[in-house]
């Protein structure tokens, strides 16, 4: 759990919209649109309907004429190009009236149990005009342009989990499509990747009736849906320590799964040397202009050769091939490389790992006890053994404590500062940096007898509560800390995000600064109907 | 039910941790107060108000904190001490005054509560955790706007 590993991690069999997908092949979810309305401008409600065997899921889509100086991916957005809910269930026009009031809204809004998700997306101002100028003039858009961009609209938020009002999380926890993580945020994103075809679709019919073409399916298949990811995200993983924990557990679990495998099958090895193929022209499309990620793929360039090298020679009758390809790995291979190699050998082995997925899930509605008879004693020693990273930092240094997370009162953003450039910051600094707090709490443990008890020390400092009740969490549940300094001055918040989106099931990873990301997501699955008729929910990943 | 704001019972406990940490409580007696209000939320016991009073008291959470940590030697005076007791050992069966706790499900005066994961309160309530949580935000300035999130105001590309 080092920053710099999270910050290499690639979409993996486990990762949430592979699930998301996997289940609804399997269940045979049927697709409807119920509803387009939608004028020249771009103006108008869509309704998408997914039905699993026991209910239905809508999603409710409003979508408005943003001018362009209003465009901003930040949480700081006012208006957006299209705004949606996810409904528990068919919503009434009722509903619809009520939602209309509050989802172009978003944060300022209010939503009922009967809502799951909130999201809304901005237009891709590099591909939206071009490919709805071709469409209208009957024309079909340039699939390596397609590429270049990868979708035509990007959400800057999905909300969960009984934001703004929707529903609890334990409403949904005990349907089996929503037990795992983020499926119904999946889920959303799944279906507005769909009503963003059909909006520039129907724009271009619009715009010219009577040469419009629809797009070719091959291209339609190119777009996935866009995000924007700025820091929220990191404080997230920070603050659910086990349900992290359940999350890289898991994929351990399954990558331990497939290294103690002692042979492979002729298909296995097939199947991951195609995969390994797709990979050159994946990376190609794979655009950034952040100095460190056109590092890293060249870097994972490089890495994809000497793999391909290492497998014209490679043994797979030898004892434990896959634990001998990622030893090899660990020495030959730079760090997105080895994490590559983590995701594509669990590619042959569904059979085997799939399942791991049930377990990525924790109750986490109750806070994580403090056994107040313990010994300091017995806490100084799980911190010695758990956060010596933490206490071999030296705190005093100002690049260590460097940044300060916060929360702006401007709509909430979540940000960082320079705590030496901006003192005031202080005052309203976060629990977000378990390695300093560590440390402080470490050294007034020791200023106590060994027998003393954790209630009385707890009785004596209060303010190291909370970073107890985290020790006292890692102690049991290893994966759930990065052992980091996450306020370093030298720290990237991207590699925190990158972690969460690969899990996630993201691609495409655009870092745009330090602190947020763009990505893709679906990028090349199969639509809900040519899932509902049988496409493969699995063989489409790691498109170009 | 009041009449007023409804909030999801999460997002209810998240506020309640912040205006906690608001009024001035470390983070970690935050977390416990906000899951004690919580329970009472869920379980319809009507003690916001006094939960509200009580955030400014930095020794009465210590207190409950320490029976959460060390439930052997408690005795019950007050609802809070009922949600203290429930919350470290949910199986065991309490009874308090008009309180009755089942070991699964909240009794009170002969009437089961239905748990539930909304939270409704008063406009007046929601106001005051309000002003409470927003003092854990830090204020607007332009360096903040600009520097922050690493990222510009425009997204035109």
């Amino acid at each position: 759990m080092r920053l710099d590993r999270m910050g290499s991690m690639h979409q993996s069999r486990l990762s949430f919209l592979r699930q998301f997908l996997r289940r609804a092949a399997k269940e045979t979810w049927k697709f409807n649109r119920d509803l387009f309305e939608i004028n020249a401008n771009g103006v108008g409600r869509a309704l998408y309907r997914l039905s699993t065997p026991l209910r239905d899921y809508t999603l409710i889509c409003f979508s408005h004429d943003l001018p362009d100086e209003m465009r901003s991916d930040r949480v700081i957005a006012s208006a957006w190009d299209a705004t949606f809910t996810l409904y528990d269930g068919r919503p009434t026009l009722d509903d619809l009236e009520r939602l209309e009031k509050h989802v172009p809204y978003q944060e300022e809004g209010r939503l009922t149990q009967n809502e799951l998700c909130l999201s809304r997306a901005n237009r891709s101002v590099r591909l939206w005009d071009y490919v709805l100028d071709c469409l209208s003039n009957g024309n079909q858009p340039k699939l390596d342009r397609v590429r270049d961009v990868g979708y035509l609209m990007r959400t800057t938020a999905v909300y969960g989990s009984g934001k703004f009002g929707s529903a609890d999380r334990r409403v949904v926890e005990n349907r089996e499509e929503a037990n795992s993580p983020f499926q119904l945020e999946m889920m959303t994103v799944y279906l507005i990747r769909t009503f963003v075809m059909d909006l520039i679709e129907h724009l271009a019919k619009m715009k010219n009736p009577n040469s419009a073409v629809k797009l070719d399916s091959v291209i339609r298949r190119s777009f996935g849906v866009g995000n924007s990811t700025g820091l929220g995200m990191a404080p997230f993983l920070v603050n659910h320590p086990r349900l992290i924990h359940s999350w890289f557990e898991a994929k351990e679990n399954a990558i331990a799964t497939v290294k103690n495998l002692k042979t492979a099958t002729k298909t296995e090895i097939s199947k991951f040397k195609e995969l390994v193929t797709r990979l050159k022209p994946h990376l190609k499309a794979w655009q950034s202009e952040h100095p460190i990620q056109i590092e890293k793929n060249l870097a994972l360039e490089e890495d994809i050769e000497k793999l391909e090298t290492k497998l014209e020679n490679f043994s797979f009758s030898i004892g434990s091939p896959w634990k001998l390809l990622c030893d090899w790995s660990e020495v030959e291979l730079s760090i997105e490389g080895q994490e590559m190699l983590n995701s594509l050998i669990l590619e042959p082995y569904g059979h085997l790992v799939d399942t791991f997925g049930d377990e990525m899930s924790c109750d986490e509605t109750k806070l994580f006890p403090i056994n107040g008879d313990m010994t300091i004693a017995n806490v100084r020693s799980t911190i010695e053994k758990y956060y010596s990273w933490a206490l071999e930092i030296d705190w005093s240094d100002p690049n260590c404590d460097a940044r300060a997370w916060y929360t702006s009162e401007e709509k909430l953003e979540p940000r960082l500062g320079e705590r030496y450039e901006m003192p005031e910051l202080n005052e309203y600094e976060q629990a977000l940096q378990p390695g300093r707090d560590v440390a402080r709490a470490y050294k007034d443990l020791c200023e106590l007898e060994p027998s003393t008890t954790m209630a009385d020390f707890l009785r004596t400092y209060p303010k190291h509560r909370h970073i107890m009740r985290r020790c006292l969490t890692c102690g049991e549940l290893p994966f759930s800390e990065i052992r980091d300094n996450t306020i370093d001055s030298s720290m990237l918040p991207i590699d925190m995000l990158r972690a969460k989106l690969s899990f996630f099931g993201a691609c495409h990873f655009d870092p745009r600064s330090d602190r947020w990301v763009r990505i893709n997501m679906f990028k090349g699955a199969p639509f809900p109907d040519e899932l509902s008729s049988g496409s493969d929910p699995e063989n489409w990943i790691w498109a170009p | 039910m009041k009449k007023g704001v409804e909030l999801s019972l999460n997002e209810y406990e998240a506020l309640l941790n912040k205006a906690a940490v608001g009024s001035g409580l470390p983070w970690g007696i935050a977390e416990d107060a906000a899951a004690c209000g919580a329970w009472f939320m869920s379980f319809g016991v009507d003690k916001l108000d006094t939960w509200i009073d009580r955030i400014k008291d930095n020794s009465f959470w210590i207190d409950y904190c320490k029976k959460i940590d060390q439930p052997n030697c408690n005795k019950l005076n007050n609802i809070f001490d009922l949600a203290a007791s429930v919350y470290i050992q949910p199986g065991t069966r309490v009874k308090l005054d008009s309180y009755e706790w089942s070991g699964q499900e909240l009794i009170i005066d002969g009437v089961k509560q239905i748990p539930s994961f909304r939270a409704c309160l008063t406009e007046n309530q929601f106001k005051v955790l309000n002003e409470h949580a927003y003092k854990t935000y830090a204020p607007a300035t332009d360096e903040s706007r600009l520097s922050g999130a690493g990222a510009g105001l425009s997204d035109n590309d």
